[in-house]
């Protein structure tokens, strides 16, 4: 049973209770219309705090796992409760503004960091018929994607700026700089599926790999470029190791979140870990088939497709700790080198080759 | 904006430390900046000064050997190792041969273990956490090897004036051996994970350059002067206690980059891990120490000791004036002389590059202030 | 049905005065905030609120592109520009209104324009929440069919000056070869403290 029909079901089951009361249908309709909006904008939410939740305690223990030790283990079997903790003390912290610092825009800096990363949740395609906003989504899903993921560094700068504090400052002019150039890539890379998909829809995109793993995206060998310019400009839009250089610890000390503590501090945690499952949803969607299962149309496990999204995006993301916990990090002009002298080529080919399987008639 | 202001852009002052990550300890860094390009960098030290050569002054020779272990932490046998062989020099003691085996022993153990910090602090330092974790694990079973022989794990107090604080326990040096070949097989293994890593060579091959005759013209010495392809080792060179006899390569690399000091520890490992199982398999029976007295007075005179510390020439110039007490004591610190070019290293590198090049160094600020 | 309307126009008034006047209450805030950093960001919400009412308007394409070029790729320059003069050089930029006139002027222009557009245009009336019939559902492959053929000369000149300005912009911020900022001025970097 797809969300889908779960969503329908409800939608019957309540407009018949109102019609029971009285309610006009019209009014009815209208209502479950209103509350849909509003349930869909809370699970935005509440995705990115359970992807934090899990992803705490997973990248503790993987993190662990790689270092041999043992990561957390004291809160609740095998530390499972660590997440928990975390948030407890996150929230019991005092929240400490600098004295210089402009109070309003220190405090908007990880609203707007979290709002934005809660955005690019709504075209996010979770089962067959089950995304947030998916009239969006049917006409420039993976354009609205891109477009909330480059307001994403505003958040950032203005935290950054607001603290008052240089080394946020370089932080934050650290972190524009990077994620303003790695878009390019990762859009060209976007532009690939899209070609392929004939669709801006990221829920089309699936409906284009129907069928097993064969007809994946990412078994497409003129595939194989933009797949990994995608995980690595992803991996690179959301500031993690190798180029988590806006916050490098062991340079800018923290970059941009140096001055924050408490619940703002987690705010940017949040939606960093929100990123994170984020990228490896659209990696999903873009590469993996999304919801689809790996053994045909219809799934012959009759498995919910949110299941298969997130297994998938799961994989990714361990991938992307894998990697975080291996490899120094790149340094400021080698990460842009990176990213204009190589990426963007590297993008231009991939599409130039996607257009020649379009007009050769591979595809 | 005026005319001369025209196509230059600002520069930005910042304090690096003396609370940052990577200032190994409480060195303070004005750097100026320009966007993320350093114009110059002032070090400014003295943040753990603590008069440890005024405290010599007033404390006997047996007194002071816990004091040496403290300025630079991570080589506590070798700072005890170079103050008794002054006091021993001054005092006309000669020590026995198995004394002179353990001593050895112990700085090349400290040596190790230092080098591993050294590596893991590098590797934190350009963002690879687990190596640090993984350099820490075997500098455990050396620390382990400490702890069992002097009770100590960082601070050692174990060399004594004529010979040592108590001989090897049993079945220490079994566990030693069993340490070494550990350290042995895992040496590789930071290689694979840092030193031959990609981003890790991009961020130290041409960064944070010298060359030689301004290393030793700024007084470098130790791995950073041997990155500068100057066989300049005082085992090799000075041939003190039983160096001479054992078989090691002075290592020598040629860039005077952070790659080649970072390349030299490295291959010091596998020489350091060579002269433990060395003195190991030569180590003599016999008894640790010489009998001598309880309130030592040495003849006046003065003397100057070195020997090669982990960081360089650690050298300790001692005058006496014939009472049980150094009449003045100096400290040749080579993390000081090592830091000395820190602005003429960084200059014109990116403000990441500094924390690459700090770490190269190796520089312990007890050390630096004393 | 309230008051001989459908319930879907309350909403959709309500949406759109909403985010009309989120719009308008961005403008106004970048007009009269003292500092520069703050007036970004008031005009930040301005361009939201525009992508908003695309998105009222059914399309999702401009509202999506919209957020894309202004909000993420425009507002970011500027903010950047203002980060990079205010903090290294330690002053605060204030918004001072010194072309009141011209601005007037070019804002008259402008609303003269937007009146003009707003009273001659036929307007077909549609139910809240459709696409327009004409669009298909899909207005970006119209669009994109327009842009390469009708439009395609237009197109191009366009984007003839972003190239001009990328090269313009290179040819000011370019180095010449051996001027290394850093050590051009490290003499004078020695005398500060």
């Amino acid at each position: 049973m797809s969300i889908h029909t779960i969503g329908v079901i409800i939608k019957d089951w309540l407009i018949g209770l109102l019609a029971g009361w009285g309610v006009p249908v019209e009014l009815s309709r209208l209502l479950i219309e209103v509350l849909t909006w509003a349930v869909g904008a809370a699970l935005c939410i509440i995705a990115i705090m359970l992807a934090a939740l899990v992803f705490i305690y997973l990248e503790r223990k993987v993190s662990g796992y790689i270092q041999s030790r043992l990561g957390p283990t004291r809160c609740g079997p095998v530390g499972i409760l660590q997440s928990f903790v975390d948030v407890i003390k996150l929230l019991l912290k005092e929240d400490i503004v600098p004295a210089e610092a402009d109070r309003v825009l220190h405090t908007i800096g990880p609203i707007l960091f979290l709002a934005v990363s809660a955005l690019a949740y709504v075209v996010v395609p979770w089962d067959e018929g089950g995304t947030v906003a998916g009239k969006v989504d049917a006409g420039v899903g993976v354009l609205f994607m891109a477009a909330v993921g480059s307001m994403g560094l505003i958040g950032i700068v203005v935290g950054g700026w607001g603290s008052n504090n240089k080394w946020s400052l370089l932080g934050a002019i650290r972190g524009a700089a990077q994620m303003v150039s790695y878009e390019i890539p990762m859009l060209l890379a976007l532009m690939c599926v899209v070609l392929q998909a004939e669709t801006l829809s990221l829920a089309g995109i699936v409906e284009d790999q129907k069928g097993s793993i064969i007809a994946w995206n990412f078994l497409r060998p003129w595939m194989w470029l933009p797949v990994v310019l995608f995980l690595i400009s992803g991996v690179a839009e959301i500031n993690r190791t190798p180029f988590d250089i806006p916050e490098a610890e062991s340079e800018l000390v923290s970059g941009f979140h140096t001055e924050y503590t408490g619940m703002k501090f987690a705010l940017f945690f949040l939606a960093e870990y929100g990123n994170l499952l984020l990228v490896a949803l659209i990696f999903s969607v873009l590469f993996l088939g999304g919801w689809l299962s790996p053994f045909g149309y219809p799934d012959p496990l009759r498995l919910p497709g949110i299941i298969w999204l997130l297994a998938k995006s799961l994989l990714i993301v361990l991938i992307v700790m894998w990697v975080r916990w291996t490899l120094p990090r790149l340094r400021v002009d080698q990460l842009m080198g990176l990213a204009w002298k190589l990426m963007i080529p590297a993008g231009f080919v991939a599409l130039g080759v996607m257009c020649a399987v379009i007009m050769l008639g591979w595809a | 904006m005026n005319e001369a202001n025209v196509g230059t852009t600002d520069q930005l002052i910042v304090n690096m430390g003396p609370q940052h990550p990577s200032t190994h300890g409480v060195l303070r860094v004005a750097l100026t900046l320009d966007g993320e390009r350093v114009v110059s960098a002032d070090p400014d030290i003295g943040y753990l000064h603590s008069s440890m050569e005024k405290i010599a002054e007033r404390l006997d020779y047996r007194q002071y050997i816990s004091y040496t272990d403290r300025f630079d932490y991570l080589g506590a046998m070798c700072n005890e190792w170079v103050f008794v062989r002054a006091v021993e020099r001054l005092a006309g003691i000669e020590v026995t041969p198995r004394c002179e085996h353990i001593r050895l022993l112990m700085a090349e153990l400290n040596r190790l273990a230092s080098h591993l910090l050294y590596f893991g602090a590098m590797g934190i330092d350009t963002g690879a956490t687990t190596v640090f974790l993984y350099c820490f694990r075997e500098r455990e079973l050396i620390l382990d090897l400490f702890e069992w022989v002097s009770g100590q794990r960082l601070l050692y107090n174990f060399l004594r004036v004529g010979g040592l604080r108590n001989d090897l326990p049993d079945g220490w040096v079994e566990q030693c051996h069993a340490a070494m070949d550990a350290l042995a097989s895992r040496v590789d293994e930071y290689d694979t994970l840092l030193s031959e890593n990609r981003i890790f060579i991009a961020r130290t091959r041409g960064i944070g350059a010298i060359t030689a005759e301004e290393a030793l013209a700024y007084g470098f010495s130790g791995p950073c002067l041997r990155g500068c392809g100057v066989p300049y080792d005082l085992r090799r060179v000075d041939g003190y206690s039983l160096y001479p006899e054992l078989d090691f390569e002075v290592c020598v690399e040629e860039g005077g980059d952070c790659l080649s000091r970072h390349m030299v520890r490295s291959r010091e490992l596998r020489e350091s891990i060579k002269i433990v199982r060395q003195v190991l398999a030569r180590l003599p029976e016999g008894e640790v120490n010489v009998p001598v007295p309880r309130r030592l007075k040495v003849e006046p005179g003065e003397v100057y000791e070195r020997i090669e510390s982990p960081r360089g020439e650690l050298g300790c110039y001692l005058v006496s004036d014939g009472s049980d007490k150094p009449w003045r004591m100096h400290w040749r610190a080579p993390s000081f002389y090592n830091l000395a070019p820190l602005d003429r290293l960084c200059r014109g590198h990116w403000m990441a590059d500094m924390v690459a090049v700090i770490a190269s160094t190796d520089i312990v600020l007890g050390d630096v202030d004393r | 049905m309230l008051f001989g309307l459908p319930y879907t126009n309350y909403v959709e008034y309500l949406a759109f005065l909403s985010v009309a006047g989120l719009t308008l209450l961005g403008g106004l805030g970048t007009i009269v905030a003292r500092r520069v950093f703050p007036a970004c960001l008031w005009l930040l919400v301005c361009l939201g609120g525009v992508a908003g009412l695309y998105a009222l308007l059914a399309g999702h394409l401009l509202m999506a592109v919209q957020i894309l070029v202004y909000a993420g790729a425009i507002t970011v320059l500027i903010i950047f520009a203002v980060m990079l003069l205010q903090r290294h050089t330690g002053r605060i930029i204030m918004a001072e209104n010194q072309h009141l006139i011209g601005g007037v002027l070019a804002a008259g222009f402008m609303a003269t324009l937007i009146l003009v557009g707003i009273f001659t245009t036929r307007y077909q009336p549609l139910a809240f929440g459709d696409t327009p019939a004409t669009f298909a559902g899909d207005n970006v492959k119209l669009i994109g069919h327009l842009l390469l053929t009708k439009y395609l000369l237009p197109f191009e000149v366009v984007s003839v000056v972003l190239l001009a300005s990328m090269i313009g912009a290179l040819v000011l911020a370019r180095q010449e070869p051996g001027e290394n900022p850093g050590a051009a001025e490290a003499p004078e970097a020695e005398s500060q403290p």
